[in-house]
């Protein structure tokens, strides 16, 4: 949602799911943020390769509404070349040309001389930023949390916007998200056989893993039974509770002045005093009535209805969720409502 | 005051031809007339390996190996395997020398025949089947049945045509499926199991039991764990089992929401108070080796730990070696939160290590060992921490790949 409205104003550059799909939803996070310098070429793999998560599910047909790229028969990337991470949202979220964009990027990348990975995408989000006229760039990915501590740390100059949601409607809408499911069932595996199997073949405790998680390995990948799987409501209030203690932990150590904490809920509620909010953390050049009052009308009204839930369910996804909104009671203690 | 009274079994009328004996049972083991030999069967695996090395170190017997050829020749596997046993436990036996001992030949249990021919074996005086297979979950079922039940059939009839007068089948303790209680050393009925392990070790029992003649001994070993000297080990299932997916279990939740669980008691479906029978590799082995050598009549013999500590201390132990907080012990499964019964899913292997009260009888195989028996099976809090550190650091090295998690 807030990349929609983002993409929508004069002076704002929309960097949809960078991070999500460069980090091989979370498996690649060592490499995405190496801190040694790495070359163009390796740049380049990082930026356009196909990376494993990603292609399986494309091979299988399963798809997330972030991934923009549909590849068809006149498209430059199919299922068997797997799409390159910058092709899944990113680029397709700036232009509807985007495999032409994605040849200017490659062009671009090929120039840079040796850097460590940060100063890369500083340079990179700079010459998009110019590339599209804009004056700023905002990116936005699902589940950043993860990687807040390697933000900071790569963009010591950057202000952040913390959307928050309520963890109950986060982990039902996480359960449904065949992404957070990808990047969860993988982090089961992972720790089950010492590796993760998407990066590594190495299956020396193949024999630990559950007969229901075998269907989520790559060379055994079953889209069906990946789709029928719901992830579990706790499962993912827990990991909701892990993002959010150590998320704002990360954030609470930064001045006030570079971080503005928004509410979902405060969102859908009043949209335009959020928007407005939001504009102005920008800065005053970036306050804009007329986007206001475009992009008001565009965010959506919450899907997941977390009342729905039997008692014994919503105990165990409450129970989940109390270390979370604790942390976010302790950090905000005006909004009594989070815990 | 030690029960002396053997328990027989009722073994089937022989259906082998008997031959002289080429090594007389009723002589001590100081006096060894002639040179026997041995067919081993997973004599690359934790038990084979370690009887293996005690039948070289007790006897000057010959020893031929029956092993599965894989990414590496069956003599380069076996080797390897012996070599490490060795080291691991810290055993006098000369390696080289012990190797020139042993004959490799390629073959594997659960193909026809086993993959040889008599004739590449020869005559065999004793045969010792412990290929097995260890794994548990649903989607292994045919391969455990096809080794465990179907691959014993075919050593029998192959062990039938060596001439072998005795058959030696590593089994185990939990043939007693759910019996609770004490576990006689005796046959088992078509008692209820826990899993398709058991099933598969119960069912080649009986066919073992009814399948050969002249003198067939079962031995049971109970959780096998590392030498009762150096706590090494060479493979890892039972109590390296728990403590590995303790620490997946530990490594997913702290992906998951770092932390959590050392804030937070995990609860645990066991008796704390039920024993939890860890026995050490080279007992088992000296202990069978003893027994096949000596004058003991055929049966079953539970080598077993006669004084097992309880599982609410060894659970701590754990837990504590781990950093974790102590667990909370519960009967009930209504009990368990959800991320409590997370692990107790993980641990379904293990529950019928863990959760039932029973005692293994040992009067069979301390009447066959007169008498004879060390302490080296005493497991105190720091002595299976010790076992576990040992395995954790192994562990660690292990999974010194696994990705960053933020």
């Amino acid at each position: 949602m807030l990349s929609d409205l983002l993409r929508e104003h004069d002076r704002v550059l929309s960097l949809s799911e960078f991070f999500c799909f460069t980090t091989d939803f979370g498996g690649r996070i060592a490499q995405a943020f190496a801190p040694e310098p790495v070359d163009a070429a390796q740049l380049w793999r990082l930026l356009a390769g196909a990376h494993p998560k990603q292609s399986t599910m494309l091979r299988h047909g399963v798809g997330i509404p972030e991934m923009l790229y549909r590849p068809g028969p006149s498209t430059r990337f199919s299922a068997e070349t797997g799409v390159p991470a910058l092709m899944q949202t990113t680029l397709p979220h700036l232009t509807p040309d985007a495999e032409a964009l994605f040849s200017e990027v490659e062009v671009f990348v090929a120039g840079l001389p040796p850097a460590p990975m940060a100063d890369h995408y500083a340079r990179l989000f700079a010459w998009l930023t110019a590339r599209f006229g804009k004056r700023i760039w905002v990116e936005r990915s699902g589940g950043s949390l993860r990687v807040v501590r390697r933000l900071v740390q790569a963009f010591p100059g950057a202000r952040f916007v913390h959307l928050v949601r309520d963890g109950r409607a986060c982990a039902q809408s996480m359960s449904r998200h065949y992404g957070f499911r990808m990047a969860l069932t993988a982090m089961q595996l992972t720790e089950i056989l010492g590796v993760d199997p998407y990066e590594s073949s190495d299956r020396a405790f193949i024999g630990d893993v559950p007969d229901d998680l075998v269907p989520f390995l790559p060379e055994a990948f079953d889209g069906e039974a990946f789709r029928r799987w719901e992830t579990a409501l706790p499962l993912c209030g827990h990991y909701w509770s892990g993002e959010i203690t150590a998320g704002v932990r990360e954030l609470a150590s930064l001045p006030g002045d570079r971080v503005l904490t928004m509410r979902y809920e405060d969102f859908l509620a009043d949209p335009e005093r959020s928007l407005s909010r939001l504009a102005a953390f920008f800065g005053p050049e970036y306050v804009d009535d007329a986007w206001v009052r475009a992009a008001a009308p565009k965010v959506r009204t919450a899907a997941a209805k977390p009342e729905s839930l039997g008692a014994a369910e919503q105990r165990a996804l409450d129970d989940a969720c109390r270390p979370g909104f604790a942390a976010l009671a302790a950090l905000y203690p005006e909004h009594a409502s989070w815990a | 005051m030690r029960n002396r009274a053997v328990t027989l079994i009722d073994m089937p009328p022989v259906c082998l031809p008997r031959s002289e004996p080429a090594f007389d049972f009723r002589l001590g083991h100081d006096l060894e007339p002639t040179v026997s030999t041995h067919l081993v069967t997973g004599a690359t695996g934790f038990v084979g390996a370690a009887i293996v090395l005690e039948l070289l170190s007790q006897t000057s017997d010959r020893v031929v190996v029956l092993a599965r050829p894989g990414a590496k020749t069956a003599e380069t596997r076996f080797a390897e395997a012996l070599t490490h046993a060795a080291e691991a436990y810290a055993s006098w036996v000369d390696v080289p020398a012990a190797l020139a001992r042993c004959r490799v030949v390629a073959g594997d249990v659960a193909m026809d025949g086993c993959g040889v021919t008599s004739a590449s074996i020869g005559r065999v005086t004793q045969v010792w089947h412990s290929a097995a297979s260890l794994r548990y979950e649903d989607r292994y079922a045919d391969e455990i049945r096809a080794t465990n039940v179907d691959g014993t059939r075919r050593v029998l009839e192959l062990a039938g045509e060596l001439g072998a007068e005795s058959f030696n089948y590593v089994s185990t303790a939990y043939v007693a499926g759910r019996r609770t209680g004490v576990i006689r050393e005796q046959p088992v009925d078509e008692g209820e199991v826990n899993n398709h392990y058991e099933r598969s070790k119960v069912d080649a029992e009986n066919i073992v039991r009814s399948a050969f003649g002249p003198r067939v001994r079962i031995f049971r070993p109970s959780i096998v764990v590392g030498h009762s000297k150096t706590l090494e080990a060479t493979t890892f299932t039972g109590f390296y089992g728990f403590v590995r997916q303790l620490v997946q279990f530990r490594g997913m939740v702290n992906r998951m929401q770092a932390g959590l669980l050392e804030r937070q008691s995990l609860r645990l479906r066991i008796d704390p108070e039920a024993p939890i029978n860890l026995v050490p590799i080279d007992v088992v082995a000296r202990e069978a080796v003893t027994i096949a050598r000596s004058a003991a009549s055929d049966g079953v013999y539970h080598l077993t730990n006669p004084s097992p500590p309880p599982i609410g201390m060894a659970a701590r132990a754990v837990f504590d070696m781990l950093e974790l907080p102590p667990p909370i012990f519960v009967r009930d499964a209504a009990k368990l939160e959800w991320l409590d019964a997370r692990f107790d899913e993980r641990l379904d292997f293990y529950r019928s290590y863990i959760t039932a009260d029973r005692r293994f009888d040992r009067s069979r195989t301390d009447a066959a060992l007169g008498g004879e028996r060390g302490d080296d099976t005493a497991y105190d809090a720091s002595r299976i921490q010790a076992l576990g550190r040992w395995y954790l650091a192994r562990l660690e090295r292990e999974r010194r790949n696994l990705p960053v998690a933020r």
